[in-house]
Protein backbone atom coordinates (compact mmCIF):
# COMPACT_ATOMS: atom_id res chain seq x y z
CA UNK A 1 0.00 0.00 0.00
CA UNK A 2 1.53 3.34 -0.93
CA UNK A 3 2.07 5.75 1.84
CA UNK A 4 -0.74 8.02 1.09
CA UNK A 5 -3.09 5.04 0.83
CA UNK A 6 -2.13 4.38 4.12
CA UNK A 7 -2.73 8.48 4.93
CA UNK A 8 -6.00 8.10 3.72
CA UNK A 9 -7.08 4.89 5.47
CA UNK A 10 -6.00 6.61 8.64
CA UNK A 11 -7.86 9.64 8.12
CA UNK A 12 -10.90 7.83 7.37
CA UNK A 13 -10.39 5.59 10.58
CA UNK A 14 -9.88 9.21 12.57
CA UNK A 15 -6.36 7.98 13.49
CA UNK A 16 -4.54 11.61 13.93
CA UNK A 17 -1.35 9.80 15.72
CA UNK A 18 -0.72 7.67 12.82
CA UNK A 19 -1.96 10.65 10.60
CA UNK A 20 1.08 13.20 12.00
CA UNK A 21 3.43 10.03 11.38
CA UNK A 22 2.95 9.41 7.85
CA UNK A 23 3.24 12.59 6.49
CA UNK A 24 6.65 13.54 7.71
CA UNK A 25 7.38 10.01 6.24
CA UNK A 26 5.61 11.14 3.00
CA UNK A 27 7.30 14.23 3.05
CA UNK A 28 10.74 12.76 3.12
CA UNK A 29 9.56 10.32 0.05
CA UNK A 30 9.68 13.37 -1.79
CA UNK A 31 5.56 13.97 -2.32
CA UNK A 32 4.12 17.20 -3.03
CA UNK A 33 2.09 18.42 0.29
CA UNK A 34 -0.59 19.68 -2.66
CA UNK A 35 -0.53 15.89 -3.23
CA UNK A 36 -0.74 14.60 0.52
CA UNK A 37 -3.70 17.10 0.88
CA UNK A 38 -5.59 16.03 -1.72
CA UNK A 39 -5.20 12.50 -2.12
CA UNK A 40 -4.25 11.63 1.17
CA UNK A 41 -6.44 14.32 3.68
CA UNK A 42 -9.47 15.68 1.46
CA UNK A 43 -10.10 12.65 -0.50
CA UNK A 44 -10.65 10.81 2.62
CA UNK A 45 -12.77 13.39 4.48
CA UNK A 46 -14.98 13.63 1.18
CA UNK A 47 -15.14 9.24 1.46
CA UNK A 48 -16.00 9.98 4.91
CA UNK A 49 -18.98 12.67 4.27
CA UNK A 50 -20.75 10.81 1.42
CA UNK A 51 -20.81 7.64 4.29
CA UNK A 52 -22.37 10.07 6.79
CA UNK A 53 -24.81 11.22 4.38
CA UNK A 54 -25.50 7.78 3.76
CA UNK A 55 -25.56 7.22 7.49
CA UNK A 56 -22.85 4.39 7.06
CA UNK A 57 -20.75 6.72 9.75
CA UNK A 58 -22.56 8.90 12.58
CA UNK A 59 -21.19 11.96 14.10
CA UNK A 60 -18.00 10.81 15.88
CA UNK A 61 -16.95 8.65 12.90
CA UNK A 62 -16.62 12.43 11.36
CA UNK A 63 -15.70 14.30 14.11
CA UNK A 64 -12.42 12.03 14.96
CA UNK A 65 -11.72 12.46 10.98
CA UNK A 66 -12.18 15.96 10.84
CA UNK A 67 -9.94 16.11 13.91
CA UNK A 68 -7.04 13.88 12.33
CA UNK A 69 -7.28 15.83 8.99
CA UNK A 70 -6.68 19.26 11.17
CA UNK A 71 -4.10 17.87 12.76
CA UNK A 72 -2.43 16.65 8.99
CA UNK A 73 -3.43 20.24 7.67
CA UNK A 74 -1.29 21.80 10.39
CA UNK A 75 1.77 19.40 9.35
CA UNK A 76 1.63 20.57 5.79
CA UNK A 77 0.56 24.09 5.78
CA UNK A 78 4.07 25.56 6.03
CA UNK A 79 4.79 23.33 2.68
CA UNK A 80 1.30 24.26 1.15
CA UNK A 81 2.79 27.60 1.18
CA UNK A 82 5.70 27.27 -0.06
CA UNK A 83 4.43 25.38 -3.00
CA UNK A 84 2.09 28.38 -3.55
CA UNK A 85 -1.32 25.99 -3.39
CA UNK A 86 -4.24 27.26 -4.50
CA UNK A 87 -7.17 28.10 -1.74
CA UNK A 88 -10.49 26.53 -3.17
CA UNK A 89 -12.11 29.29 -1.79
CA UNK A 90 -13.41 31.32 1.58
CA UNK A 91 -16.40 30.84 3.47
CA UNK A 92 -17.87 32.06 6.80
CA UNK A 93 -20.51 30.15 9.09
CA UNK A 94 -22.17 31.08 11.69
CA UNK A 95 -25.62 30.11 13.43
CA UNK A 96 -27.88 33.59 13.03
CA UNK A 97 -28.76 35.88 16.00
CA UNK A 98 -30.58 35.07 18.67
CA UNK A 99 -29.85 31.21 18.60
CA UNK A 100 -27.07 29.50 20.45
CA UNK A 101 -27.19 26.45 18.51
CA UNK A 102 -23.62 25.23 16.83
CA UNK A 103 -23.97 21.09 16.52
CA UNK A 104 -25.22 21.17 13.04
CA UNK A 105 -23.26 24.36 12.00
CA UNK A 106 -20.07 22.78 13.62
CA UNK A 107 -20.66 19.50 11.33
CA UNK A 108 -21.40 21.91 8.38
CA UNK A 109 -17.94 23.90 8.90
CA UNK A 110 -15.92 20.75 9.06
CA UNK A 111 -17.31 18.91 6.23
CA UNK A 112 -16.73 22.60 3.76
CA UNK A 113 -13.17 22.35 5.61
CA UNK A 114 -12.94 18.56 3.92
CA UNK A 115 -13.51 19.91 0.78
CA UNK A 116 -10.19 22.05 1.42
CA UNK A 117 -12.26 25.64 1.79
CA UNK A 118 -11.12 28.20 3.85
CA UNK A 119 -13.71 28.55 6.51
CA UNK A 120 -13.89 31.85 9.24
CA UNK A 121 -16.23 30.49 12.06
CA UNK A 122 -18.13 33.37 13.56
CA UNK A 123 -20.09 31.26 16.35
CA UNK A 124 -23.70 31.52 17.29
CA UNK A 125 -25.58 34.05 17.87
CA UNK A 126 -24.07 36.32 14.91
CA UNK A 127 -25.78 39.51 13.85
CA UNK A 128 -26.25 40.41 10.37
CA UNK A 129 -23.84 43.07 10.18
CA UNK A 130 -21.62 40.10 11.78
CA UNK A 131 -21.96 38.32 8.43
CA UNK A 132 -21.72 41.17 6.18
CA UNK A 133 -18.14 42.50 8.00
CA UNK A 134 -16.42 38.82 7.10
CA UNK A 135 -18.00 39.53 3.57
CA UNK A 136 -16.39 43.20 3.48
CA UNK A 137 -13.38 42.87 5.30
CA UNK A 138 -12.22 38.84 5.28
CA UNK A 139 -12.98 38.28 1.30
CA UNK A 140 -15.23 35.66 2.15
CA UNK A 141 -17.07 34.37 -1.23
CA UNK A 142 -19.78 31.88 1.07
CA UNK A 143 -21.57 32.97 3.75
CA UNK A 144 -23.46 30.16 5.30
CA UNK A 145 -26.26 30.62 8.14
CA UNK A 146 -27.74 27.63 10.38
CA UNK A 147 -30.41 28.03 12.45
CA UNK A 148 -32.54 25.51 14.53
CA UNK A 149 -35.50 26.86 15.82
CA UNK A 150 -38.82 28.55 13.80
CA UNK A 151 -37.90 31.96 15.59
CA UNK A 152 -34.83 32.58 14.55
CA UNK A 153 -34.75 31.09 11.40
CA UNK A 154 -36.34 35.08 10.08
CA UNK A 155 -33.11 36.09 11.06
CA UNK A 156 -31.66 34.42 8.14
CA UNK A 157 -33.02 36.85 5.76
CA UNK A 158 -31.91 39.92 8.06
CA UNK A 159 -28.65 38.25 6.76
CA UNK A 160 -29.53 39.01 3.40
CA UNK A 161 -31.11 42.13 3.59
CA UNK A 162 -27.83 43.09 5.10
CA UNK A 163 -25.72 42.03 2.33
CA UNK A 164 -27.99 43.67 -0.49
CA UNK A 165 -28.01 46.82 1.50
CA UNK A 166 -24.33 46.79 1.09
CA UNK A 167 -24.36 46.39 -2.35
CA UNK A 168 -22.25 43.01 -1.56
CA UNK A 169 -24.89 40.55 -2.46
CA UNK A 170 -24.54 39.48 -6.02
CA UNK A 171 -20.58 39.18 -4.71
CA UNK A 172 -21.17 36.41 -2.72
CA UNK A 173 -23.34 32.89 -2.24
CA UNK A 174 -25.28 32.44 0.75
CA UNK A 175 -26.38 28.98 1.72
CA UNK A 176 -29.01 28.31 4.48
CA UNK A 177 -29.74 25.21 6.44
CA UNK A 178 -30.93 23.99 10.08
CA UNK A 179 -33.62 21.67 11.19
CA UNK A 180 -36.84 23.64 10.83
CA UNK A 181 -35.38 25.32 7.60
CA UNK A 182 -37.31 24.06 3.84
CA UNK A 183 -35.95 24.46 0.07
CA UNK A 184 -39.01 26.67 0.14
CA UNK A 185 -37.86 29.01 3.12
CA UNK A 186 -34.97 29.03 1.69
CA UNK A 187 -35.86 30.40 -1.86
CA UNK A 188 -38.46 32.71 -0.25
CA UNK A 189 -35.47 34.94 1.19
CA UNK A 190 -33.77 34.45 -1.78
CA UNK A 191 -30.94 32.34 -0.34
CA UNK A 192 -29.05 31.06 -3.04
CA UNK A 193 -29.17 27.26 -1.34
CA UNK A 194 -30.21 25.03 1.49
CA UNK A 195 -29.06 21.40 1.77
CA UNK A 196 -30.31 19.32 4.48
CA UNK A 197 -26.94 17.63 6.03
CA UNK A 198 -23.74 18.73 6.43
CA UNK A 199 -22.36 16.55 3.49
CA UNK A 200 -24.89 17.77 0.85
CA UNK A 201 -23.84 21.36 2.35
CA UNK A 202 -19.62 20.84 1.34
CA UNK A 203 -20.80 19.14 -1.94
CA UNK A 204 -23.06 22.29 -2.69
CA UNK A 205 -20.67 24.63 -1.25
CA UNK A 206 -17.78 24.08 -4.35
CA UNK A 207 -20.65 23.68 -6.71
CA UNK A 208 -21.63 26.93 -5.77
CA UNK A 209 -18.12 28.59 -6.22
CA UNK A 210 -16.85 27.00 -9.31
CA UNK A 211 -19.68 28.40 -10.83
CA UNK B 1 -66.38 7.89 29.77
CA UNK B 2 -62.71 6.76 30.41
CA UNK B 3 -60.08 9.26 32.29
CA UNK B 4 -57.00 10.54 30.86
CA UNK B 5 -54.96 8.11 32.98
CA UNK B 6 -57.27 5.15 32.29
CA UNK B 7 -56.90 5.75 28.38
CA UNK B 8 -52.92 6.00 29.00
CA UNK B 9 -52.93 2.65 30.82
CA UNK B 10 -55.41 0.83 27.94
CA UNK B 11 -53.20 2.44 25.02
CA UNK B 12 -49.79 0.65 27.12
CA UNK B 13 -51.51 -2.34 27.14
CA UNK B 14 -53.32 -2.24 23.80
CA UNK B 15 -56.91 -2.84 25.39
CA UNK B 16 -60.02 -0.14 23.98
CA UNK B 17 -60.39 2.89 24.13
CA UNK B 18 -62.92 5.69 24.20
CA UNK B 19 -60.76 9.03 23.34
CA UNK B 20 -57.70 10.12 22.67
CA UNK B 21 -54.80 10.47 25.84
CA UNK B 22 -54.39 14.31 25.04
CA UNK B 23 -50.92 15.55 24.96
CA UNK B 24 -49.66 15.69 28.36
CA UNK B 25 -53.26 15.54 29.59
CA UNK B 26 -52.38 12.16 31.72
CA UNK B 27 -49.17 13.82 33.71
CA UNK B 28 -49.58 15.39 36.63
CA UNK B 29 -45.83 16.53 37.45
CA UNK B 30 -44.61 16.38 41.14
CA UNK B 31 -42.35 19.42 40.48
CA UNK B 32 -40.60 21.18 42.79
CA UNK B 33 -38.46 18.22 45.06
CA UNK B 34 -35.75 19.46 46.79
CA UNK B 35 -33.54 17.66 44.87
CA UNK B 36 -34.69 19.57 41.81
CA UNK B 37 -32.48 21.94 42.75
CA UNK B 38 -29.61 20.37 41.74
CA UNK B 39 -29.89 21.31 37.69
CA UNK B 40 -32.18 24.53 38.07
CA UNK B 41 -31.83 26.36 35.27
CA UNK B 42 -34.71 29.14 35.31
CA UNK B 43 -35.27 30.86 32.06
CA UNK B 44 -34.12 33.73 30.99
CA UNK B 45 -30.85 33.69 33.16
CA UNK B 46 -27.22 32.12 33.23
CA UNK B 47 -27.12 29.89 36.18
CA UNK B 48 -24.00 27.50 37.97
CA UNK B 49 -25.67 23.82 38.90
CA UNK B 50 -24.85 21.97 41.85
CA UNK B 51 -22.81 19.62 39.19
CA UNK B 52 -20.92 23.50 38.09
CA UNK B 53 -22.26 23.38 34.76
CA UNK B 54 -23.18 27.09 33.53
CA UNK B 55 -26.22 27.00 31.44
CA UNK B 56 -28.14 29.87 29.34
CA UNK B 57 -31.73 29.86 28.95
CA UNK B 58 -32.25 32.84 26.63
CA UNK B 59 -36.03 34.37 27.15
CA UNK B 60 -36.59 33.17 23.22
CA UNK B 61 -34.83 29.84 23.73
CA UNK B 62 -37.36 26.76 24.20
CA UNK B 63 -34.40 25.21 26.62
CA UNK B 64 -31.43 25.76 28.45
CA UNK B 65 -28.45 24.98 26.74
CA UNK B 66 -24.94 23.92 28.59
CA UNK B 67 -22.16 26.59 27.97
CA UNK B 68 -19.59 23.53 27.65
CA UNK B 69 -16.89 24.35 24.87
CA UNK B 70 -13.58 26.04 25.78
CA UNK B 71 -13.08 27.16 28.99
CA UNK B 72 -16.44 26.43 29.79
CA UNK B 73 -16.04 22.98 30.29
CA UNK B 74 -16.77 21.00 33.63
CA UNK B 75 -14.10 18.24 32.03
CA UNK B 76 -10.65 19.69 31.44
CA UNK B 77 -9.05 16.46 30.46
CA UNK B 78 -11.36 13.37 29.93
CA UNK B 79 -8.65 10.61 31.40
CA UNK B 80 -8.65 12.97 34.72
CA UNK B 81 -12.79 13.00 34.78
CA UNK B 82 -13.08 12.37 38.36
CA UNK B 83 -10.83 15.20 38.76
CA UNK B 84 -13.72 17.26 37.78
CA UNK B 85 -16.84 15.74 38.47
CA UNK B 86 -18.34 15.73 41.88
CA UNK B 87 -21.86 13.96 42.01
CA UNK B 88 -23.88 16.51 44.48
CA UNK B 89 -25.46 15.07 47.68
CA UNK B 90 -28.57 14.07 47.49
CA UNK B 91 -29.39 13.28 50.90
CA UNK B 92 -32.92 15.15 52.21
CA UNK B 93 -34.72 15.58 55.43
CA UNK B 94 -37.94 14.02 54.95
CA UNK B 95 -39.39 17.69 56.19
CA UNK B 96 -37.62 18.80 53.08
CA UNK B 97 -40.92 17.06 50.96
CA UNK B 98 -43.61 18.65 52.68
CA UNK B 99 -44.02 21.20 49.99
CA UNK B 100 -44.41 18.54 47.41
CA UNK B 101 -46.76 16.18 49.27
CA UNK B 102 -49.05 19.10 49.68
CA UNK B 103 -48.58 19.92 46.31
CA UNK B 104 -49.26 16.35 45.37
CA UNK B 105 -52.48 16.14 47.17
CA UNK B 106 -53.68 19.03 44.22
CA UNK B 107 -53.20 16.57 41.50
CA UNK B 108 -56.44 15.00 40.65
CA UNK B 109 -55.10 11.30 40.69
CA UNK B 110 -58.06 9.85 39.16
CA UNK B 111 -57.32 12.01 36.05
CA UNK B 112 -53.45 11.96 36.40
CA UNK B 113 -50.10 10.08 37.35
CA UNK B 114 -47.96 11.21 40.04
CA UNK B 115 -45.24 11.86 37.88
CA UNK B 116 -41.59 12.39 38.65
CA UNK B 117 -39.63 14.30 36.22
CA UNK B 118 -36.05 13.93 35.75
CA UNK B 119 -33.51 16.03 33.40
CA UNK B 120 -30.81 16.17 32.03
CA UNK B 121 -30.41 12.43 30.80
CA UNK B 122 -27.14 10.65 30.84
CA UNK B 123 -25.37 11.24 27.26
CA UNK B 124 -26.75 15.09 27.69
CA UNK B 125 -24.55 15.07 31.20
CA UNK B 126 -21.86 14.18 29.38
CA UNK B 127 -22.46 16.46 27.03
CA UNK B 128 -23.15 19.61 29.19
CA UNK B 129 -19.94 18.42 30.90
CA UNK B 130 -17.49 18.79 27.82
CA UNK B 131 -17.89 20.19 24.46
CA UNK B 132 -20.26 18.39 22.06
CA UNK B 133 -17.72 17.07 20.07
CA UNK B 134 -15.86 15.77 22.79
CA UNK B 135 -18.79 13.78 24.51
CA UNK B 136 -18.75 11.95 20.61
CA UNK B 137 -15.47 11.74 19.92
CA UNK B 138 -14.38 10.61 23.25
CA UNK B 139 -16.56 7.38 22.37
CA UNK B 140 -14.23 6.42 20.12
CA UNK B 141 -11.00 7.55 21.40
CA UNK B 142 -11.55 6.65 24.78
CA UNK B 143 -14.06 4.67 24.84
CA UNK B 144 -12.95 3.30 28.53
CA UNK B 145 -12.88 6.30 30.26
CA UNK B 146 -16.32 7.15 28.96
CA UNK B 147 -17.61 3.94 29.88
CA UNK B 148 -16.46 4.55 33.37
CA UNK B 149 -18.28 8.13 33.24
CA UNK B 150 -21.73 6.82 32.51
CA UNK B 151 -21.63 4.19 34.80
CA UNK B 152 -20.34 7.24 37.56
CA UNK B 153 -23.64 9.18 36.32
CA UNK B 154 -25.92 5.86 36.14
CA UNK B 155 -25.34 4.98 39.33
CA UNK B 156 -26.32 8.47 40.74
CA UNK B 157 -29.34 8.90 38.69
CA UNK B 158 -30.44 5.93 40.36
CA UNK B 159 -29.47 7.06 43.74
CA UNK B 160 -31.55 10.39 42.39
CA UNK B 161 -34.63 8.12 42.36
CA UNK B 162 -34.38 6.23 45.09
CA UNK B 163 -34.17 9.10 46.96
CA UNK B 164 -37.27 10.63 45.48
CA UNK B 165 -39.15 7.38 46.01
CA UNK B 166 -38.05 7.12 49.57
CA UNK B 167 -39.88 10.30 50.25
CA UNK B 168 -42.80 10.31 47.36
CA UNK B 169 -43.55 6.44 47.36
CA UNK B 170 -46.80 7.59 45.70
CA UNK B 171 -45.20 7.69 42.39
CA UNK B 172 -46.34 6.32 39.60
CA UNK B 173 -44.43 6.82 36.27
CA UNK B 174 -40.82 8.49 35.77
CA UNK B 175 -40.88 10.97 32.97
CA UNK B 176 -37.17 11.46 32.34
CA UNK B 177 -35.22 13.35 29.32
CA UNK B 178 -32.09 12.42 26.99
CA UNK B 179 -32.36 13.63 23.31
CA UNK B 180 -30.13 10.83 21.60
CA UNK B 181 -30.34 12.39 17.99
CA UNK B 182 -30.85 15.23 15.21
CA UNK B 183 -34.31 15.87 13.58
CA UNK B 184 -33.00 13.22 10.77
CA UNK B 185 -30.20 10.71 12.03
CA UNK B 186 -28.95 9.37 15.48
CA UNK B 187 -25.99 11.12 17.25
CA UNK B 188 -23.99 8.41 17.06
CA UNK B 189 -23.99 4.64 15.42
CA UNK B 190 -26.71 2.62 16.55
CA UNK B 191 -23.78 -0.12 17.44
CA UNK B 192 -22.15 3.11 19.97
CA UNK B 193 -25.02 3.79 21.77
CA UNK B 194 -25.71 0.12 21.98
CA UNK B 195 -22.12 -0.36 23.71
CA UNK B 196 -21.93 2.63 26.09
CA UNK B 197 -25.89 3.73 26.65
CA UNK B 198 -28.44 0.66 26.26
CA UNK B 199 -26.96 -0.88 29.63
CA UNK B 200 -26.71 2.27 31.44
CA UNK B 201 -30.58 2.71 30.70
CA UNK B 202 -31.42 -0.76 30.89
CA UNK B 203 -30.06 -0.27 34.94
CA UNK B 204 -31.85 2.85 35.26
CA UNK B 205 -34.59 2.67 33.97
CA UNK B 206 -34.69 -1.13 35.59
CA UNK B 207 -34.56 0.49 39.11
CA UNK B 208 -37.87 2.13 37.90
CA UNK B 209 -39.16 -0.97 36.39
CA UNK B 210 -38.57 -2.79 39.86
CA UNK B 211 -40.17 0.19 42.15
CA UNK B 212 -43.63 -0.45 39.76
CA UNK B 213 -43.15 2.61 37.34
CA UNK B 214 -44.04 2.99 34.18
CA UNK B 215 -41.08 4.80 31.83
CA UNK B 216 -41.52 7.78 29.82
CA UNK B 217 -38.64 8.56 27.83
CA UNK B 218 -38.51 11.57 25.92
CA UNK B 219 -36.19 12.36 22.93
CA UNK B 220 -37.46 14.33 20.52
CA UNK B 221 -35.61 13.65 17.84
CA UNK B 222 -34.72 10.65 15.31
CA UNK B 223 -34.49 7.42 17.19
CA UNK B 224 -36.39 5.03 14.48
CA UNK B 225 -33.52 2.55 14.97
CA UNK B 226 -32.92 2.62 18.76
CA UNK B 227 -36.14 1.19 19.07
CA UNK B 228 -34.66 -2.08 19.85
CA UNK B 229 -33.09 -0.87 22.53
CA UNK B 230 -35.95 1.13 24.40
CA UNK B 231 -37.34 -2.07 24.33
CA UNK B 232 -34.19 -3.68 25.82
CA UNK B 233 -34.19 -0.87 27.94
CA UNK B 234 -37.23 -0.99 29.74
CA UNK B 235 -39.06 2.03 28.23
CA UNK B 236 -43.25 2.07 28.27
CA UNK B 237 -43.68 5.07 26.34
CA UNK B 238 -41.24 7.13 23.89
CA UNK B 239 -42.44 11.20 24.04
CA UNK B 240 -40.91 13.52 20.99
CA UNK B 241 -41.72 11.29 18.17
CA UNK B 242 -41.21 13.70 15.43
CA UNK B 243 -42.63 12.74 12.18
CA UNK B 244 -39.04 12.06 10.66
CA UNK B 245 -39.19 8.84 12.60
CA UNK B 246 -41.25 7.16 9.70
CA UNK B 247 -44.07 7.07 12.30
CA UNK B 248 -46.24 4.42 10.24
CA UNK B 249 -43.53 1.78 10.37
CA UNK B 250 -42.89 2.34 13.80
CA UNK B 251 -46.67 1.83 14.55
CA UNK B 252 -46.26 -1.50 11.84
CA UNK B 253 -43.08 -2.59 13.64
CA UNK B 254 -45.13 -2.66 17.53
CA UNK B 255 -48.38 -4.11 15.62
CA UNK B 256 -45.92 -7.03 13.90
CA UNK B 257 -44.39 -7.69 17.03
CA UNK B 258 -47.69 -7.35 19.29
CA UNK B 259 -45.55 -4.39 21.50
CA UNK B 260 -47.12 -2.99 24.97
CA UNK B 261 -45.42 0.49 24.08
CA UNK B 262 -46.48 3.69 23.30
CA UNK B 263 -45.52 6.47 20.56
CA UNK B 264 -46.04 9.89 21.80
CA UNK B 265 -45.94 13.14 19.40
CA UNK B 266 -46.11 13.25 15.87
CA UNK B 267 -46.86 17.37 15.51
CA UNK B 268 -44.60 19.62 13.35
CA UNK B 269 -43.19 22.44 15.62
CA UNK B 270 -42.62 23.93 12.14
CA UNK B 271 -46.49 24.34 11.38
CA UNK B 272 -47.95 25.29 15.26
CA UNK B 273 -44.80 27.06 16.97
CA UNK B 274 -44.05 29.93 14.55
CA UNK B 275 -44.09 33.65 14.91
CA UNK B 276 -47.00 33.68 12.00
CA UNK B 277 -48.69 30.39 12.82
CA UNK B 278 -52.35 31.08 12.10
CA UNK B 279 -55.04 29.18 14.25
CA UNK B 280 -56.84 27.81 11.14
CA UNK B 281 -53.19 26.35 9.88
CA UNK B 282 -52.46 24.92 13.40
CA UNK B 283 -56.19 23.01 13.48
CA UNK B 284 -56.12 21.68 10.13
CA UNK B 285 -52.37 20.45 10.97
CA UNK B 286 -54.00 18.39 14.03
CA UNK B 287 -56.57 17.31 12.25
CA UNK B 288 -54.18 15.84 8.99
CA UNK B 289 -52.10 14.57 12.03
CA UNK B 290 -54.50 12.54 13.50
CA UNK B 291 -55.94 11.58 10.38
CA UNK B 292 -52.75 10.54 9.12
CA UNK B 293 -51.65 8.91 12.36
CA UNK B 294 -54.62 7.75 14.49
CA UNK B 295 -55.61 4.41 12.60
CA UNK B 296 -51.88 2.58 13.04
CA UNK B 297 -52.57 2.43 17.04
CA UNK B 298 -50.04 3.02 19.63
CA UNK B 299 -49.97 6.73 19.65
CA UNK B 300 -50.86 9.80 21.68
CA UNK B 301 -51.27 12.95 19.22
CA UNK B 302 -49.35 15.38 20.91
CA UNK B 303 -46.27 18.35 20.52
CA UNK B 304 -43.27 16.90 20.70
CA UNK B 305 -41.74 19.10 23.60
CA UNK B 306 -40.50 17.42 26.61
CA UNK B 307 -43.30 19.40 28.77
CA UNK B 308 -46.48 21.26 27.73
CA UNK B 309 -44.67 24.16 27.02
CA UNK B 310 -43.82 25.50 23.61
CA UNK B 311 -42.84 29.28 22.74
CA UNK B 312 -45.79 30.38 21.59
CA UNK B 313 -47.74 28.73 24.55
CA UNK B 314 -51.05 29.63 23.40
CA UNK B 315 -51.07 27.61 20.54
CA UNK B 316 -50.99 24.71 22.98
CA UNK B 317 -53.94 24.76 23.98
CA UNK B 318 -55.24 25.49 20.60
CA UNK B 319 -53.82 21.84 20.01
CA UNK B 320 -55.63 20.70 22.77
CA UNK B 321 -58.60 22.17 21.72
CA UNK B 322 -58.87 20.69 18.52
CA UNK B 323 -57.99 17.22 19.55
CA UNK B 324 -60.85 17.10 21.65
CA UNK B 325 -63.20 17.99 18.20
CA UNK B 326 -61.41 15.50 16.45
CA UNK B 327 -62.08 12.71 19.70
CA UNK B 328 -65.54 13.19 18.85
CA UNK B 329 -65.18 12.12 14.92
CA UNK B 330 -62.82 9.33 15.89
CA UNK B 331 -64.42 7.99 18.59
CA UNK B 332 -68.25 7.65 18.50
Amino acid sequence: MSIINEINEAMQKGKAKQVKQLIPQALEEGIPAQQILNEGLLDAMSVVGEKFKNNEVFVPEVLVAARAMNAGTALLKPYLSSEGGESKGKACIGTVEGDLHDIGKNLVRMMLEGKGLEVIDLGVDVTAEKFLEAVQNEGVQLVCCSALLTTTMPNMSKVIDALKAAGVRDSVKVMVGGAPVTPEFAESIGADAYTPDAASAANKAVELLAG
Amino acid sequence: MMTQRERFLALLHNEPVDGFVNQYGAMGFLFGSPLSAIDAHPKGQRTVSKWGITYDWPEHEPGAIPMSEGDMALIKDIEDWREYVKAPDLSTKDSDWDDLRSAMKKIDTKEKFLVDFMAPGTFEYTHSMMSFEDSLCNLLVYPDEMHELIDFLTDWRCAYLEEFLKHIPETEVLFAHDDWGSKNSTFMAPETFHEFYTPAYKKFYGLAKDHGLIVIHHSDSYCATLLDDMFEMGIDCWEGVLPSNGIHDLQKKLNDENREFILWGGLDSGVFDRDDSTEEEIRKHVADTIAEYHAGGHWIPSINDGLPLIIHQGNYDIITDEINKQEKLYFK
